[in-house]
């Protein structure tokens, strides 16, 4: 879900150039038609119609028959001196067409990539966001099956045999080199990996996650350098489709409990101010196994907002979240309000901290959250 | 006494004699605006060529560059990797031609959309992807109204590799720049076969950073062989001295422009004070302290110079209004594109005018301010001792002069090859020059006296007497004139000297009957619409006896350019070269056997270069080694060209499309019946061109025409000024004078005896001034030729005398002497001699 946000970065960038300042003026609608108009169906693509048998490590690799997909980390990590940060590192792959066009340049492909690296430093209440752009040539930016590497310019994320995740990327003064462990086995989103986003059939992604991985490593600010360690949560998706006309802005959330459960949740929101039926989330227990929650199992009430001085925009940043069939009741807050990404599309993407009632005790826990369409 | 009344008494004068003081502020202002219109249009030029290149290279502070065929385009990936680069574009830049008859040059550019962070470019692309398709470009809505095309539209092109077909997908902001098309970097490397390779890399570095040096240091070892990290002035330095040759005129004319304006603005303000020594007296007598008259002339001085600047100024920033769109259109035509320029107001050549107008005007003061402090009332009012005080000042600024032309032939012997110090030089020879002007002429007057005396009777006498007398202040005048037709002289005799070496040249270089020509002959590319099939072809024409070829590549290694010819030759094409230096069959026997080169004049002599020594190209793989068996003639390139044998080229840098092909026909063979036997072989498309050699020759001259255009309109501008301020001064003297021809009228001389007396006076004056401006105009031609050339270009030439222009120069040196006695002679004629006593 969260990386249709990129998407649209990408069609922007292909609307208003490159150029990291002010948007030019030209609306995202209006590249998003330029592009996808007619091919937006395209026969060419792969689309997720029906649950399918994931296989691993295979799966954590590129599947580019499908137009996008992305490899997405996030995490909140401490290092020695009680410093605190929460830390984001996405690589997002779109094909312009189904089929490699066929060149004597190296350069002709139907590939681009779009990364974005953000850095929140809790002690120093700032939060740094940067992009990427490139196509998939040259191996300027690309993925490898075997050992499984992503990488876009020197922003990688790989994973080696033993099943950790190394995570590189930096830019203007910050760096993370981060190694990252899972904890848990694969958790197949929605329908057995099958996300469906409407009701429309092949509107739907395939959809798994690493919802927690045990992170340390190096993380670089102007403030100096830091040895850290934390946890973080890796999200895989892949698809062939879009958002419909009446859906105008998703809240997502990835939420890690300090009693070993996890809870992923989206609610998908619509022109008239409801909540798409397709919103949906899954809880995660201890032991790994997973439980698909449908939209009218959650509750979530803002509580607090903020709007952004940069560009008006109004966010919710403190939420209240209610399972009432699990026994969770617990208040979601941004860890700082300002974790707006002032990138070529804006959105809010930030460290959160939790805590509440899971079951009658009282439990904390930290994560990540997703704003668009504000 | 009050303090004002010298200021009054001096300013109704003035106000009695308009015609007096409106001339004096006419000369200063036009000495002020042939400088400012010269300068300024020399300030906007460099602007916009400026701005031309900055816009192409989109921001960038650093580019790399590499030998042909380019830039690998590996590199990108492995700086980027090594997160050395992040801001860096890749580029491919190609000039292609519109096709027709009246073809339009156009910049293709390559980009890459989404690696063009930050450069300059993308910030203008349209909102469109769908440039990004196979053959989709996008320009700004000017360029696309050139061309005539809207969004959807298809576009054929040409380039030296043949023709390409883009089509019109979007019109972007008026930021990109006019006549350019950008097109995504794989349709750019597909359509100009261009695999593998780009022109340059465009990096965006934070030079500011504290390991930016360390940075610099680590993309240097990245690069492979032949590629070259530069700052982003170096290429646009490089590019820049494409149009030396225009500057360089640019230069000396403004030079000129500056020494003329300098003595017209003198000889009007010395005239404005020399006028009222009388009145000087006078004041003197009445009790004005010497001080208060220097104050006085003082202020007049500043308020004439000011008054004269500021209408100069005006007057100069019209005329490079209109000077400045005949040098774009020159540029336009024969270098490159540059937009539609705005006038560049330069704070330093405003200054600098205003400094000449103003501060020349206090300066020409001087002398009268010292003379009123130091004389006797007695002595002011006397013009007889005042003449006295002349003749010394005469000889004291013939030893200046003289001395000046010592320090400048000097300068000229100092072994520099610097183009300024040969300007300084001329400025020193000129300035010499001119200041000896009054006093030869006072000589040939002192020797014609008597024998004009006999042939025209008194009034000879009378004239040649008057004449001498009154050259303290027609000197200065004389001087103007003889440098503005000099100047004139100068340059025509340069211009005239190079049109004829040209000729010479292009006589001796084109040998073939016909010439078949392609496009954008500068770029890198393989096959082309003059591929190896056409040539084939061509050879097995009827009455067609051989072929050669030509093939050109430019390399640019850091902070140079690299002009290489590599050429397909019989021995006939071969003779064609005009040796300065090596021995012709020696060279031809080793022609195509061994690594050798002919240097072209420019070539060697701007690297110092003489026949045996050796040069290293950076060549596709590692280095090509190459001797310089021989010097040629060659005025088409000002860089230099080195001249190769073809397969030595296509061995060192890989398959280089052809430019163009010589054709020879055989001794029986009917020109016209084999020029459409050929026409008949060529691609319909109109990319090429077939030619006969006389064409050629025709239009190489015509480009030499059009490139020295501005400058003959620049020349006939500072002498058409320098005619009207010495017109103004004399004009301004001889009504000075009414009182004196009165006086002779009175004693009972003849109207028809003054009239021809007057004219007399004047035309020996301006004949003078032309006879000075000869041997002066030799001396700046000579060193035009022989120092400003030689340094700015490094070619050669005879000097070619060209006999109408200097009676032309005579004729305008008299003409505007006797003009300028038309009118008092008139005024004399029509007014009685008691009216005009009375006036005093």
């Amino acid at each position: 879900m969260r990386g249709l946000a990129s998407l649209l970065a990408v069609l922007l960038l292909a609307g208003c150039g490159a150029d990291p300042g002010p948007s030019t003026g030209v609306e995202p609608p209006f590249a998003l038609t330029a592009v996808l108009g007619a091919n937006a169906d395209d026969p060419g693509f792969a689309r997720a119609l029906a649950p399918r048998r994931f296989s691993f490590p295979a799966d954590h690799g590129a599947h580019p028959e499908f137009r996008t997909e992305w490899w997405y980390v996030t995490g909140n990590l401490r290092a020695n001196d009680g410093s605190e940060f929460g830390y984001q590192l996405t690589l997002f792959r779109y094909a312009l067409s189904p089929e490699v066009p066929a060149s004597t340049s190296a350069w002709r492909t139907n590939r681009v990539w779009l990364g974005h690296v953000a850095i929140t430093d809790l002690s120093a209440r700032s939060h740094d966001a940067f992009e990427r752009f490139s196509r998939e040539a040259l191996n300027l930016a690309g993925s490898t099956a075997e050992p499984i590497a992503i990488w876009l310019d020197d922003w990688r994320i790989e994973r080696d045999a033993n099943d950790a995740w190394h995570l590189r990327a930096g830019e203007g003064g910050f760096t993370l080199e981060l190694v990252a462990t899972p904890r848990k086995p694969p958790v197949l989103q929605g329908e057995a990996g099958l996300s469906r986003k409407s009701a429309v059939p092949g509107n739907a992604s395939y959809y798994y996650s690493l919802p927690r991985l045990d992170t340390q490593g190096t993380l670089t600010t102007p403030r100096g350098e830091f040895e850290v360690a934390g946890t973080s949560w890796l999200d895989r998706e892949w698809s062939t489709s879009a958002l419909g006309a009446e859906q105008t802005g998703w809240d997502w959330f990835a939420l890690q409990l300090d009693d070993g459960s996890e809870l992923m949740l989206y609610r998908i929101r619509r022109a008239d101010g409801s909540i798409d039926p397709a919103s949906a989330g899954t809880l995660v227990d201890p032991t790994g196994i997973a439980r698909p929650l449908g939209a009218s199992a959650v509750i979530v009430t803002p509580t607090e907002h903020w709007r952004s001085p940069n560009t008006g925009s109004r966010y919710p940043i403190a939420w209240r979240i209610e399972l009432p069939s699990q026994g969770i009741d617990v208040t979601v807050t941004a860890r700082l309000p300002d974790q707006e990404m002032a990138l070529t599309l804006r959105y809010w993407e930030g460290a959160v901290m939790i805590s509440g009632q899971h079951q009658g005790r009282p439990v904390r826990g930290m994560g990540y959250a997703e704003l668009t369409g504000y | 006494m009050d303090a004002s009344l010298p200021y009054l008494a001096s300013a109704r004068h003035l106000w009695r004699h308009p015609w007096q003081l409106g001339l004096g502020v006419l000369g200063i202002a036009l000495g002020v605006a042939a400088v400012v219109a010269i300068q300024t249009t020399r300030a906007s030029v460099s602007h916009a060529f400026d701005a031309a290149t900055a816009a192409l290279a989109g921001g960038a502070t650093h580019q790399i560059i590499a030998a042909p065929p380019g830039v690998d385009e590996q590199l990108l990936a492995r700086l980027r990797r090594a997160g050395v680069a992040p801001r860096s574009t890749p580029i491919i830049e190609r000039t292609v031609t519109t096709l027709g008859d009246a073809a339009r040059t156009l910049t293709v550019l390559g980009i890459d959309p989404f690696a063009a962070r930050g450069h300059a470019l993308a910030g203008a692309m349209p909102a469109n992807l769908a440039f990004l398709t196979r053959q989709g470009a996008y320009a700004n809505a000017a360029t696309a109204t050139m061309l005539g095309v809207a969004p959807g539209d298809r576009l054929m092109l040409g380039f030296s590799g043949g023709t390409i077909a883009l089509e019109l997908v979007a019109i972007a902001a008026d930021t990109l720049p006019d006549e350019l098309l950008v097109v995504d970097l794989a349709t750019a490397q597909e359509a100009f076969g261009l695999a593998g390779h780009l022109s340059r890399i465009d990096l965006l570095l934070d030079t500011g950073a504290d390991d930016s040096a360390e940075i610099e240091r680590r993309i240097r070892a990245l690069l492979p062989a032949n590629h070259w990290l530069v700052a982003a002035g170096t290429l646009r330095a490089t590019l820049g001295r494409l149009t030396e040759a225009f500057h360089a005129n640019l230069g000396a004319l403004g030079l000129l422009a500056l020494l003329v304006g300098l003595f017209l603005v003198y000889n009007a303000q010395s005239f404005l004070v020399r006028q009222r020594r009388e009145l000087f007296g006078r004041l003197r007598t009445l009790g004005v302290t010497r001080a208060q008259l220097a104050r006085v002339v003082l202020f007049e001085a500043l308020l004439f110079g000011s008054g004269g600047t500021a209408l100069g100024l005006a007057l100069g920033l019209v005329l490079a209004r209109r000077l400045l769109r005949l040098a774009l259109q020159t540029i336009n035509d024969l270098y490159f594109h540059l937009q539609v320029a705005e006038l560049q107001l330069s704070v330093p050549v405003l200054l600098g005018a205003a400094l000449l107008g103003i501060g020349g005007t206090v300066l020409a003061a001087v002398p009268a301010i010292v003379e009123a402090a130091r004389a006797s009332p007695r002595q002011l009012a006397s013009r007889i001792a005042g003449e006295r005080t002349a003749a010394k000042v005469i000889r004291r600024v013939a030893m200046f002069g003289a001395l000046l032309i010592a320090i400048g032939s000097a300068t000229l012997w100092l072994p520099s090859t610097s183009m300024q110090l040969g300007l300084a030089a001329l400025f020193l020879l000129l300035l010499g020059g001119a200041l000896l002007v009054p006093p030869l002429v006072h000589t040939a007057l002192g020797v014609l006296q008597a024998p004009l005396g006999a042939l025209c009777g008194h009034a000879g006498f009378q004239a040649t007497r008057a004449a001498r007398r009154n050259l303290s202040r027609t000197g200065v005048a004389a001087a103007a004139l003889a440098l503005a037709v000099a100047s004139g002289l100068g340059i025509g005799t340069m211009v005239e000297s190079f049109r004829h070496a040209v000729d010479a040249w292009l006589g001796q270089m084109l040998r073939a009957d016909l010439y078949l020509s392609a496009p954008g002959s500068d770029d890198y590319a393989s096959g082309g619409a003059l591929d190896d099939a056409l040539l084939t072809a061509l050879a097995s024409v009827d009455g067609v006896a051989g072929i050669t070829t030509v093939r050109t590549l430019t390399l640019t290694p850091p902070g140079d350019v690299l002009k290489l010819t590599g050429y397909e030759l019989n021995r006939r094409a071969f003779d064609g070269f005009q040796l300065l230096a090596g021995d012709r069959d020696a060279i031809w026997r080793r022609w195509q056997r061994e690594p050798i080169a002919l240097a072209s004049e420019p070539f060697a002599r701007k690297r110092r270069l003489a026949v045996g020594d050796r040069i290293n190209l950076p060549a596709r793989a590692g280095t090509l080694s190459v001797e310089i068996a021989g010097i040629y003639r060659d005025y088409g390139n000002g860089r230099g060209t080195l001249a190769i044998d073809r397969a030595l080229l296509e061995n060192a840098f890989g398959p280089i499309a052809t430019s163009s092909a010589g054709i020879y026909l055989s001794a029986s063979a009917d020109l016209r019946a084999v020029q459409r036997a050929i026409e008949a072989l060529l691609p319909a498309t109109g990319l090429l061109h077939l030619r006969p050699q006389q064409a050629i020759r025709d239009a190489s001259l015509q480009v030499f025409d059009r490139t020295f255009l501005i400058a003959g309109v620049l020349r006939d501008v500072a002498t058409v000024i320098a005619a009207i301020g010495v017109f103004a001064g004399l004009l301004a003297l001889a009504l000075e004078r009414t009182r004196e021809f009165a006086t002779q009228r009175a004693l009972g001389q003849t109207r028809a005896a003054l009239w021809w007396q007057l004219m007399l006076e004047t035309g020996l004056l301006g004949l003078l001034a032309g006879l000075c401006a000869l041997p002066l105009g030799g001396l700046i031609a000579i060193v035009l030729i022989d120092v400003v050339n030689v340094r700015a270009f490094g070619w050669t030439m005879a000097i070619t005398i060209p006999w109408p222009m200097l009676g032309h120069g005579l004729l305008l040196a008299l003409g505007a002497a006797l003009l300028a006695g038309c009118y008092p002679a008139w005024r004399l004629a029509a007014q009685p001699p008691a009216a005009a006593l009375r006036e005093e």
